[in-house]
């Protein structure tokens, strides 16, 4: 899990935006905006990490301690990756 | 090789000396000619190569949506080069080149976007035929706005689509209204990120890193300075009415 060369994000209006840049930004006229979460997650993707290992990351700032709490990062986790694949910005 | 002479026009309060390679460009560019200064504010050439790689792009895009090639000319083809060229500059002035079609009605602008066939023009044309001698057609394709922090500023420019509907002046932007096609017509205000994403559909997008970033920047302060609307709408004058009631 990659995110493809040349998309990056930036802060507007207190979230974040994803966006193409570079050749990419001639076929991706699109954007993904993320909350807090979302920018967690994209810098996890960024830093190479697991799917497990960003969940982690994600527990551990949020406090989460039981199974369950970690089960409902687990599946944000799950919705944003795919929302970023579903919109083109990563690669296997 | 330029063997025609160079030429100065005058964008959003900016002075952009073209050295074209044919005479149709300043042709194209005569509402907006200006005083041939030594220092221009942007400088751009156009080569054989830029006009080269419009008539590729233009050529890939028609293959894309499987109809025949257009044969457009090396005079027009380098119209759309000078507004590639063009395009990236106004960003260090906070300028930004947006794709839509703005009107203003007693001096204040309102600005239509959608994507192309959606009925931009067709709408602007409705409300010229509502308003009359009170509505001046800033551009019906590619304005430009400056962002500042007193509030958006919509400017003509030569780029203004297939019926070459523009005039050289500048006015406050209003609203801006994303048209969507609809059996009825009706208008909403959306907040801003249902508008953001749209707005920056319609902005030209640069390529490099930091300008980009730049245009996000400028974006954002817009969709906090003017008012944004979506409408469903017809063809019919009603829409223009509706349309403008909403927003007024």
């Amino acid at each position: 899990m990659k995110i493809k060369e040349g998309f990056v994000i930036r802060r507007v209006a207190g979230k974040y935006v994803a966006v193409a840049t570079g050749p990419a930004s001639r076929e991706f006229h699109g954007m993904v905006k993320l909350n807090e979460t979302g920018k967690t997650i994209w810098e996890g993707i960024s830093a190479g990490k697991t799917e497990d290992e960003i969940v982690t990351i994600l527990a551990e700032k949020s406090g989460a301690k039981t199974g369950e709490d970690r089960a409902y990062i687990a599946n944000d986790v799950k919705a944003m990756i795919r929302e970023l694949t579903d919109a083109g910005f990563l690669t296997e | 090789m330029q063997t025609e002479k160079p030429f100065c026009i005058r964008l959003a309060g900016r002075t952009i000396k073209i050295s074209p390679l044919h005479p149709y460009l300043r042709t194209y560019c005569r509402a907006y000619l200006t005083e041939p200064l030594a220092r221009p504010d942007v400088t751009i050439t156009i080569s054989e190569d830029d006009v080269a790689f419009e008539w590729e792009k233009s050529r890939r895009e028609d293959e894309r949506q499987g109809r025949p090639v257009r044969p457009f000319p090396d005079d027009y083809l380098e119209t759309l080069a000078a507004y590639r060229k063009i395009a990236v500059a106004p960003l260090d002035y906070d300028t930004l080149l947006f794709h839509g079609s703005c009107i203003a009605v007693d001096g204040a602008g309102y600005l239509f976007a959608a994507p192309s066939g959606t009925g931009k023009s067709t709408h602007a044309r409705l409300w010229r035929e509502l308003f009359g001698e009170r509505a001046v057609m800033v551009n019906d394709d590619k304005p430009l706005l400056k962002v500042t922090e007193q509030g958006v500023t919509a400017y003509g420019t030569p780029w203004d689509g297939k019926h070459r509907l523009s005039t050289n002046t500048a006015v406050p932007l209003h609203a801006v209204c994303f048209l969507n096609r609809g059996e009825t017509n009706h208008i909403a205000p959306v907040d801003f990120w249902t508008a953001f994403p749209l707005l920056l559909r319609q902005t030209y997008r640069p390529e490099e890193r930091d300008a980009m970033e730049k245009t996000l920047l400028l974006l954002e302060k817009a969709a906090s300075q003017v008012r944004l609307y979506t409408m469903d709408c017809n063809l019919s004058q009603d829409a223009a009415k509706v349309a403008y009631h909403g927003m007024k």
